[in-house]
């Protein structure tokens, strides 16, 4: 599985929004790759759950992949409210992988 | 030793030894020293031997001398050969050399094989051997005589061939080619480019001084170019030119379009000196050197946190050293390095860093050794330095060694570490200082002979400087700086000690955390905080600039949290290290657009690639998404109070 972290360089924000995922997987026992990136590499990137700032709603519609808004990037609870029911159930279709 | 014995070591006939050997007890007999021979038991000297130096006799260049060693016959022989029109009997050739008809067909067999790899043929016809082929092609075998056997000291003096063997064979092959001396054809070269107009290069003297002597050779014996339409219309182009056709005037020869055009054409082949010849022979070394020290200095940046990559300086002298390390690596061979054991003392980090990114290199198993990561290290050292004070205060340096290529490059090195206000930017051998100083637009000459002249101030340095000798050269130099320069340690504080990881306490500082700032919007806010950065050196000023842009073109998601933001631009406007400050305004700003979340803390920060900066990022993420260590941070009355929230996340 593959979380892709989006922000406006992919070095910044992003980075610390992938950090939170990572401590999320480890305390879901869930192994999953992850990535930072920046919003012109969002579209060729195979990603199987985007997440990224609410502001970036705007740039990113019509995409095929599920994608997580979050409001507040550092609010860890809200963090793991939105993407933990999405990446358990992305880790049951994806058969326990 | 019997006869034939000797005629193998001397490579010359059994006659033309017998032949010595009667010349030989000739000279010794007064000596008191007899030649004995006997048949089949050989020749053997009897008598008081006096030292062999004394028993030598100085070789004098005028006569025919039966002591010269076959190289040297081949190449008077080749050089008679290649001059002439007309046949040269064998005759002439004993007599040239000094030695039997034997050896000289011996000898002319030699000369034979090699002059066939340059397209020309040896004939034997009844009236004597000639060399036939190609006119050019003539011409150069000569050049390549004349470059191989003519030495600098046969140009410089008015040459009565005393001293070494070689030195007369440079002597007379030029008089083979020209009745004139060296110095008159030095003299008639320099007028030409005078009257041309045409700045000639110490390396083209010497190639037209050779160059003049052939053609006038050729030209006598009524043996001239003939070179195609094409290659003389484009011949006609070039600047050189005007320098052949006045060369060839003064020679004597005027109006000869055709020897024009080939004057011209090697007149400007003849610009490169030999080590630019030996640089485009050596590419394939110089390719892997310059991976290696890429790689080598992407990997210490990242190590070090500080943007280092554009530092062309740098990789052009991790270049110049890792070149011939790394062909030393293949062999086994290990340069000592007089200063190791003090960078290991007072530079351990950086050394610690330098082992570890080579180590990063793709390297044989034994990797680099230690002398050579103490050379890496000050490399280093002296980019990091150039960095603490950009812009200003460096002079450029052409290097002027001739004592071979190791020594050459060890002197750049330590000149590299302990004088980081200077920058080698070239090296020269003493006939190119003029051209690579120009090239390299160096300031001054550091060399290690007297240069007879210099284009620019010139500091004359032992090839191994100690430390005395390197602080007095720094207190001369001082006085050609424009500012003065305080004698400034290397920033040991902007290396964190060695290999681990940049922390967030490291870049959160006492000069980089200010509380209750006033700003009137969110550009000034920006401003506000990039300035710490700028004023730590983490950041050029542009890089401020980039910030406010990237919050224009991106939006406001700088925003991270309530009352949060965290700006930044990419590595490439103007980073120069992992950095950050912490800005608490004394009245919240509302960002771009975002009304409903107003901003209070600001932390700017500047990253140099997507990874020096993780650990930093992590301990920032850590801190800000604790609500209690934030509400610190606010209610904090004094830069020390954030600090300890600042330390409090990085002891994790």
């Amino acid at each position: 599985m593959k979380i892709l972290t989006v922000c406006g360089m992919g070095f910044g924000t992003s980075l610390m929004l992938k950090m939170f995922i990572q401590d999320l997987l480890k305390e879901l026992n869930i192994k999953a790759d992850t990535d930072v990136s920046d919003l012109g590499s969002v579209r060729g990137s195979q990603a199987d759950l985007i997440v990224a700032p609410s502001d970036m709603k705007t740039h990113l519609v019509d995409l095929s992949i599920p994608v997580i808004f979050i409001e507040n990037l550092i609010d860890k609870r809200e963090i793991r409210s939105k993407v933990a029911p999405v990446l358990k159930q992305l880790h049951e279709t994806a058969g326990g992988a | 030793m019997t006869v034939s014995q000797l005629a193998l070591l001397t490579r010359a006939s059994p006659r033309t030894v017998r032949y010595d050997l009667d010349d030989l007890a000739r000279w010794l007999a007064p000596r008191g020293v007899t030649l004995v021979r006997r048949p089949r038991r050989g020749v053997w000297l009897e008598g008081e031997l006096r030292p062999l130096g004394k028993a030598v006799p100085r070789h004098e260049a005028a006569t025919a001398d039966p002591f010269l060693p076959s190289p040297q016959r081949q190449a008077l022989t080749a050089g008679r050969l290649l001059a002439t029109g007309a046949a040269v009997a064998v005759r002439d050739l004993t007599g040239l050399l000094g030695v039997t008809r034997a050896t000289v067909y011996r000898e002319l067999d030699r000369v034979g094989a090699r002059l066939k790899k340059r397209s020309l043929a040896l004939e034997h016809t009844r009236s004597g051997v000639r060399i036939s082929g190609g006119e050019t092609s003539r011409r150069w075998a000569l050049y390549e005589l004349l470059r191989e056997w003519v030495l600098d000291a046969d140009l410089r003096e008015e040459s009565s061939g005393r001293g070494s063997l070689d030195a007369a064979v440079g002597v007379r092959l030029l008089r083979e080619l020209t009745a004139r001396s060296a110095g008159e054809l030095r003299a008639l070269v320099a007028d030409a480019a005078e009257a041309a107009a045409y700045p000639l290069t110490p390396a083209q003297a010497v190639g037209l001084l050779f160059w003049s002597a052939i053609s006038e050779a050729r030209l006598r014996v009524g043996c001239s170019v003939q070179l195609p339409e094409r290659a003389v219309a484009g011949a006609g182009e070039l600047a050189e030119h005007h320098l052949a056709v006045e060369v060839l005037r003064r020679l004597g020869f005027p109006g000869d379009h055709q020897e024009a055009a080939f004057l011209a054409m090697t007149a400007r082949d003849a610009r490169y000196g030999p080590s630019e010849l030996r640089n485009l022979q050596a590419g394939r070394g110089r390719e892997r050197a310059r991976q290696a020290a890429l790689e080598f200095t992407r990997q210490a940046g990242c190590l070090l946190g500080v943007r280092l990559e554009g530092d062309e300086d740098l990789i052009r002298g991790l270049v110049l050293h890792l070149e011939p390390a790394l062909d030393r690596l293949e062999l086994g061979v290990v340069t000592p390095n007089p200063l190791l054991d003090e960078i290991k003392a007072k530079y351990s980090g950086l050394f610690a860093v330098a082992r570890q990114a080579a180590e990063s290199l793709a390297l044989p198993p034994s990797g680099l050794a230690e002398e050579e990561i103490g050379y890496l290290a000050m490399h280093l050292g002296a980019a990091l330095e150039r960095l603490a004070a950009p812009g200003g205060n460096v002079l450029r340096a052409v290097l002027v060694c001739e004592h071979g290529v190791g020594t050459a490059q060890l002197l750049a090195s330590m000149l590299a570490s302990r004088l980081p206000e200077l920058l080698v930017c070239g090296f020269a051998s003493s006939h190119e200082v003029e051209r690579v100083a120009a090239e390299c637009q160096a300031d001054v000459v550091i060399t290690t002979r007297p240069l007879a002249a210099a284009p620019l101030p010139a500091f004359l340095v032992h090839p191994l400087p100690d430390v005395i000798e390197l602080v007095a050269l720094r207190t001369r130099l001082q006085s050609l700086l424009r500012r003065p320069r305080t004698d400034r340690p290397l920033r040991t504080d902007a290396i964190n000690g060695g290999a681990a990881p940049l922390m967030l306490e490291h870049v959160l500082t006492h000069d980089t955390v200010a509380l209750d700032v006033e700003a009137r919007d969110w550009q000034e806010a920006i401003r506000k905080a990039g300035e710490l950065m700028v004023a730590t050196g983490a950041v050029r000023p542009e890089y401020v600039e980039g910030m406010i842009r990237s919050v224009l073109t991106i939006g406001p998601y700088v925003v991270v949290g309530p009352g949060i933001a965290m700006p930044h631009a990419r590595p490439e406007d103007g980073a120069v290290r992992v950095g950050m400050s912490c800005v608490r305004l004394a009245r919240p700003v509302v960002f771009a657009n975002k009304v409903e979340n107003p901003v209070d803390l600001v932390f700017a920060f500047a990253a140099i690639d997507n990874q020096s900066h993780l650990t930093v990022m992590g301990q920032l993420a850590e801190l800000l998404s604790t609500p209690p260590l934030v509400e610190r941070i606010r209610r904090a009355k004094t830069v020390e109070d954030v600090l300890e929230v600042v330390h409090a996340v990085s002891a994790t």
